[in-house]
């Protein structure tokens, strides 16, 4: 109905309403004529109305009464209710202000229901107040007051707390396993605070901790469930009612017996448990008491809960097994079996937080020394990259042999005196153990430094080790493996080399271990012919399999790192047959000797072998070892590695990308082994051309290693290099030319002048110059790099051809032709040499020799080497590869200059359009195809075109290089000449002052 | 409950408008009293007893009024107009997210819920009235404004005029219509 006809009906109602009810039939028909539907309108709205009580306003007492019941206005002792807060088992919460106060005091007021035994409840009240009343810590609500209101009924006031359930607030912020548990750890502190004043909680659930805007947990409620509830467990109450949380409540508490601190901790269980899993373990359970012997694990309650959102995927996949040990075992229905105190409990989590062995679990060796590793992964890194690979594998080697002397393996047993074999066992227990409990694991020098003390402490106190000769050599074997995994060469060898002198050659396998730990020791020197030498004489002693094995892949590893491939591979397959049958030290064995295998394969070339290889070792690790542990991310590391050779870059970023994420949530953000990993991702992303998503991988990767190895270390110097190559990549060329001089820097330090990888810096750095101008400098620097390149590495290196290739373009710019080419020729034809006829190495060395022509005059020899290199580049890399657009804008300005305009706009435009596409495409050559567009499109008298092209141009070689640039002035010139053609003087003046270009100036 | 003049009251608006919390917080009670002047007449012997405060209901009003972009109060009855219209909504949304979750139950629902309840008792379909409502407001915005200030806000006539600026018959006429229409929408 529109308003219009409403106003009519309106207005007809409000008139027959005053008409006698009897005449009103017939006033209708007169009023509404022959319109039939108004009729029917006014009488069917009459007809609806009645005296009933629809739609009349509702009882306002109604209201009254619900707004009474709530409390609100209510007084309680000194304080007036406000309003409610909340609702619980036992009544409402209210706030409260004090009447008559001075100041605003607002209060949390507890409001008991009715049904509660008022008297017992206050005697109660009076005799814990001053006990209650002593709680202060600044994670518990403080008890103010409490009482019976007028008609009865208990309440206790409570300092007021704004703040969100515990439970919620981490929800709501998707917080990390990391601060969950940091956060349970200060819920902890409090509840430990009370136990010690002998107040038990009874009731701790996520509404009674809430978590305020600051991030402080409060507890609430601390002592009063005590007050509620009498000794007997049963509430002191009229009715049976039940008045806790049967949710979160210990079994002892549903079996009304009496409670202890001990409930308190199992409530924390519960708690713990919610927080880890997301959700409570026994919530609606149709027999709480029977669902509490059977707790399932957290991680696997979180793993179910995985579609709920990304906040449960995360949780899910890093829930450890240490912290379904830590929940369960504060979920342990027996109270002697639960952690004895609220502090024992909080231990543990703080030791799971430092990557420490935890209390709760039956500690094997095995265990202890993956804490160990995981640990000390910072410190063993501190070594070069190959004692990481050695530390890890040995430490895991070491870890069989020490699980069969901690289970008194029986036929070492009968061959040597019980008791002597016992002492052997402590001996090197207490010293991991030590160990294990030492070293903050915060800062990694200063880890090193307590560990190593802690290690030369041992060596120089008294103990009962010493005077037995293989007592004595076991824990100095322990001490030396431990010095070597740090990186400590000089105490590990003074260990080990103590070793072999205590152990008689023929004293058995027990020798033949401390020959194996020197022989790592050797591999850590690097010294992989020693290693070999010594490891082929414990090879021909035959001794037992687990040994055997052992020394065959620490053989294979060593062969292959001296590039006898066929016989690494022939020990690895051996000593993979040997591993695979024995019970110890069984799987991980297997996955390192799988693991050597896979990179021994790949270096033969076999690398589909050599994957599939590392995929059975992923896959090994991962059925033993859980989906994500160390093995696994090394192995997808090594795999995506190989991938990268094999040129499959998406499968590589995607493993490496796989192996980061493990790294991550096993050892953190900062840790150096996904340093390590992120940098190989980066290398990758820049193979594919992504400069941009390299970038922030090599800045990460950098500040890990930084942060963990100090700002001196090789590590760092190849951090810094990959980096500077992406940011000149991406056109930022000064911060390249920082980072490769810090990376020069450190090398020409830590490693020598004439070092490989020193070389390599001083190479790349001399390129950079060359890209910056600064052609002297750049000249004498790979000059320098070419002499050392050639006496070293002979005159058909390719390291050699890239220098003398970097040097030709240098050269060039320097006017010094001859030299330019016959270094550009020298390159090329020791890359046609040694890499065929299709490489992208050999495609850059003929862009190269290309630009020499060109300069050289020789335009046609020129324009075939250029086609040659785009067509190598084009069928090499993906389309969207920058150094093929690069080799379109190369041949395109070549083309434009000799005049053939149709093709050589074409390309430039195809390469134009390849790095508009890309977004942030490498800057210098953007501005170099956009000044070639340009030149054509002027040419074709496409003058307002060019003209925009130009001033692009310009403006991003200002960027990059200045106003005094000769690229710069190249663009700016045109530009002038353009405008100056067109008549536009003003502007044409404007930029010869701003360039400072001569009145004259030509190109 | 201390007596405010309307030109403190105005004061008070204004400066809730202009983001002062503590304005609001004691607009609250004054707000309250509007509301539920009748009621508190009508309660005989429990008003004695009760002085009646804010309820969470009232505090939901107001602050969609409060978080809502600042409003200019001209005087205490535009704003009841306002708080009557906030009241509907959070009636009408509670019973909507009634029926869209079954789960979690909190304190403020269960409030929300008697007085819901209360109000069903009258007007079983809360949300088919305020569809009709909203149609009637469209055809006679006066009508729409009058069932909110009597059903939803329980406004006396005599309030309802004076908010409304009407006499107290047009009042009793156009609520009588209003129902009338909306009986017959609803056909109860």
């Amino acid at each position: 109905m529109d308003a219009a006809r409403w106003d009519r009906v309106r207005s007809l109602l409000e008139r027959v309403l005053d008409v006698e009810p009897s005449a009103r039939a017939a006033w209708i028909a007169q009023a509404c004529g022959a319109d039939q539907e108004l009729r029917a309108d006014i009488e069917t709205l009459l007809a609806s109305d009645s005296h009933t009580s629809t739609l009349e306003p509702p009882d306002a007492a109604g209201l009254a009464r619900i707004l009474a019941d709530c409390g609100a206005g209510q007084r309680v002792g000194p304080y007036e209710l406000v309003r409610r807060l909340g609702e619980g088992g036992m009544g409402a919460v209210f706030l409260g202000r004090r009447i008559g106060a001075d100041f605003e005091q607002e209060v949390a007021v507890k409001l008991i229901k009715r049904g509660m035994d008022t008297d017992d409840v206050l005697r109660q009240f009076q005799r814990e107040r001053a006990l209650l009343s002593s709680l202060e810590h600044p994670c518990i609500a403080r008890l103010l007051d409490g009482g019976a209101t007028s008609d009865g009924r208990p309440w206790f006031a409570m300092e007021r707390i704004e703040g969100e359930p515990i439970d919620v607030w981490c929800a709501a912020r998707a917080l990390s396993i990391r601060a969950r548990i940091a956060l349970f750890l200060q819920v902890c502190s409090a509840v430990q605070h009370a136990h010690q004043r002998l107040i038990v909680h009874r009731d701790l659930k996520p509404s009674n901790v809430l978590v305020t805007a600051d991030g402080t947990p409060k507890l609430l409620d601390f002592g009063i469930a005590k007050l509620l509830v009498a000794d007997d467990g049963r509430p002191r109450t009229v009715a049976v009612e039940r008045r806790l949380t049967p949710d979160y409540a210990s079994p002892e508490q549903l079996r009304g017996e009496p409670v202890s601190t001990a409930t308190d901790v199992y409530s924390l269980g519960i708690l713990l448990y919610e927080l880890l899993a997301g959700v409570q373990p026994f919530r609606d359970a149709a027999d709480p008491l029977a669902a509490r012997e059977t707790p399932s694990r957290p991680s696997k309650q979180a793993r179910r809960l995985e579609p709920a959102g990304p906040s449960e995927r995360r949780i899910g996949s890093r829930l450890h097994r240490d912290l379904d040990t830590i929940a369960l075992t504060a979920l342990e229905p027996r109270v002697d079996r639960r952690y004895a105190s609220v502090d024992a409990l909080a231990a543990d989590l703080r030791r799971h937080l430092e990557h420490l062995p935890i209390q709760a679990r039956p500690a094997t060796t095995a265990y202890r020394l993956s804490k160990f590793v995981a640990r000390n992964r910072v410190a063993v890194a501190t070594g070069s990259i190959v004692i990481t690979a050695l530390a890890a594998g040995l430490i895991a080697a070491r870890a069989g042999y020490l699980e069969a002397l901690e289970q008194g393996e029986r036929a070492r047993l009968r061959e040597l005196d019980a008791k002597r074999e016992a002492l052997r066992a402590n001996s090197v227990l207490e010293l991991t153990r030590r160990m294990l409990s030492a070293a903050s694991p915060h800062d990694v020098r200063d880890k090193d430094y307590t560990l190593r003390r802690l290690l030369d402490d041992f060596d120089s106190e008294a103990g009962d080790w010493r005077g037995e000769p293989d007592v004595e050599a076991s824990v100095r074997q322990t001490m030396g493996v431990a010095y070597l995994s740090l990186g400590l060469l000089e105490p590990a060898t003074r260990q080990l080399s103590r070793v072999l002198e205590l152990l008689p050659q023929d004293s058995g396998d027990v020798a033949l271990e401390a020959q194996l730990a020197w022989c790592d020791l050797l591999h850590s020197r690097a010294d992989y012919t020693g290693g070999v030498e010594r490891l082929d004489s414990i090879v021909a002693r035959d001794p037992a399999p687990a040994l055997l094995a052992a020394a065959l892949c620490a053989r294979g590893d060593a062969l292959r790192h001296l590039g006898r491939y066929d016989e690494s591979e022939r020990d690895l397959d051996r000593a993979l047959g040997l591993a695979r049958g024995l019970q110890l030290p069984g799987a991980r064995l297997v996955c390192n000797i799988l693991n050597e295998l896979g990179m021994t394969l790949i270096e033969l070339d076999r690398r589909t072998d050599g994957e599939t290889r590392m995929r059975e070792c992923i896959e090994l690790s991962r059925s033993t070892f859980g989906p994500r542990s160390e093995l696994v991310a090394t192995a997808l590391n090594n795999l995506g590695l190989s991938m990268q050779a094999r040129g499959e870059l998406a499968d590589a970023a995607q493993t490496l990308g796989e192996a980061a994420e493990i790294e991550r949530e096993l050892h953190g953000a900062d840790h150096a082994g996904l340093g390590q990993i992120l940098n190989n991702l980066g290398l990758v992303r820049i193979r594919s051309g992504d400069y941009a998503a390299a970038r922030p991988l090599l800045e990460e990767a950098l500040r890990i290693a930084r942060s963990n190895l100090g700002p001196e270390h090789p590590n760092v110097a190849t951090d810094l290099s990959t980096l500077a190559t992406a940011h000149e990549r991406l056109g930022d060329f000064a911060q390249a030319e920082e980072a490769f001089r810090e990376c020069l820097a450190i090398r020409s330090k830590a490693l020598g002048e004439e070092h490989a990888d020193t070389l390599r810096a001083l190479n790349n750095l001399g390129n950079l110059l060359g890209r910056r101008a600064k052609y002297d400098e750049a000249a004498e620097l790979l000059q320098r790099c070419i002499e050392v390149r050639r006496r070293v590495l002979g005159p058909d290196d390719l390291a050699l051809a890239a220098s003398l290739s970097n040097l030709s373009g240098v050269l060039l710019n320097c006017d010094q032709m001859a030299e330019a080419e016959s270094a550009a020729r020298e390159a090329v034809s020791i890359y046609r040499a040694r890499l065929g006829p299709a490489h992208v190495d050999l495609a850059a060395g003929l862009s190269n020799l290309s630009s020499v022509l060109l300069r050289k005059g020789d335009a046609p020899g020129a324009i075939a080497m250029l086609r040659e290199t785009l067509e190598m580049r084009e069928k090499l890399l993906d389309a969207s590869h920058p150094d093929v657009s690069r080799d379109m804008t190369n041949l395109g300005q070549t083309l434009v200059e000799h005049g053939e305009l149709d093709e050589g706009q074409a390309l430039l435009a195809e390469s134009l359009r390849l790095h508009r596409e890309r977004g942030n495409a490498p800057k210098p050559t953007l501005a170099r195809t956009l000044h070639w567009h340009a030149v054509a499109e002027e040419r074709r008298e496409h003058a307002e075109t060019a003209e925009v092209e130009y001033r692009e141009a310009l403006e991003l070689w200002r960027g990059m290089l200045g106003v005094a640039h000769a690229n710069t002035r190249r663009t700016a010139i045109a530009l002038v000449g353009l405008l100056e053609r067109r008549g536009d003087a003003q502007n044409a003046q404007a930029l010869r002052t701003e360039f400072q270009l001569p009145p004259t100036a030509k190109e | 409950m201390t007596e405010q003049s309307p030109a403190a009251m105005t004061e008070l608006l204004n400066r809730m408008a202009a983001g002062d919390a503590d304005a609001g917080a004691r607009l609250l009670p004054v707000l309250y009293g509007e509301l539920h002047a009748l009621a508190g007449r009508e309660m005989g012997g429990l008003a004695a007893k009760v002085t009646l405060q804010p309820t969470e209901l009232i505090h939901e009003a107001w602050m969609r009024l409060v978080g809502g972009a600042p409003q200019s109060f001209e005087n205490r009855s535009h704003f009841v107009g306002v708080a009557a219209r906030a009241m509907r909504s959070v009636l009408v949304d509670h019973v909507r997210r009634r029926q869209a979750q079954k789960r979690g139950v909190d304190w403020l629902r269960i409030e929300l819920d008697e007085v819901v309840d209360l109000f069903a008792e009258r007007a079983p379909n809360l949300l088919a009235l305020d569809e009709a409502l909203e149609r009637l407001s469209k055809m006679d915005a006066q009508l729409g404004r009058m069932v909110e200030l009597r059903f939803f806000a329980g406004m006396s006539v005599e309030e309802t005029a004076k908010i409304l600026g009407v006499s107290e018959p047009t009042v009793v006429r156009g609520w009588r219509i209003a129902r009338m229409w909306l009986r017959r929408e609803l056909e109860v």
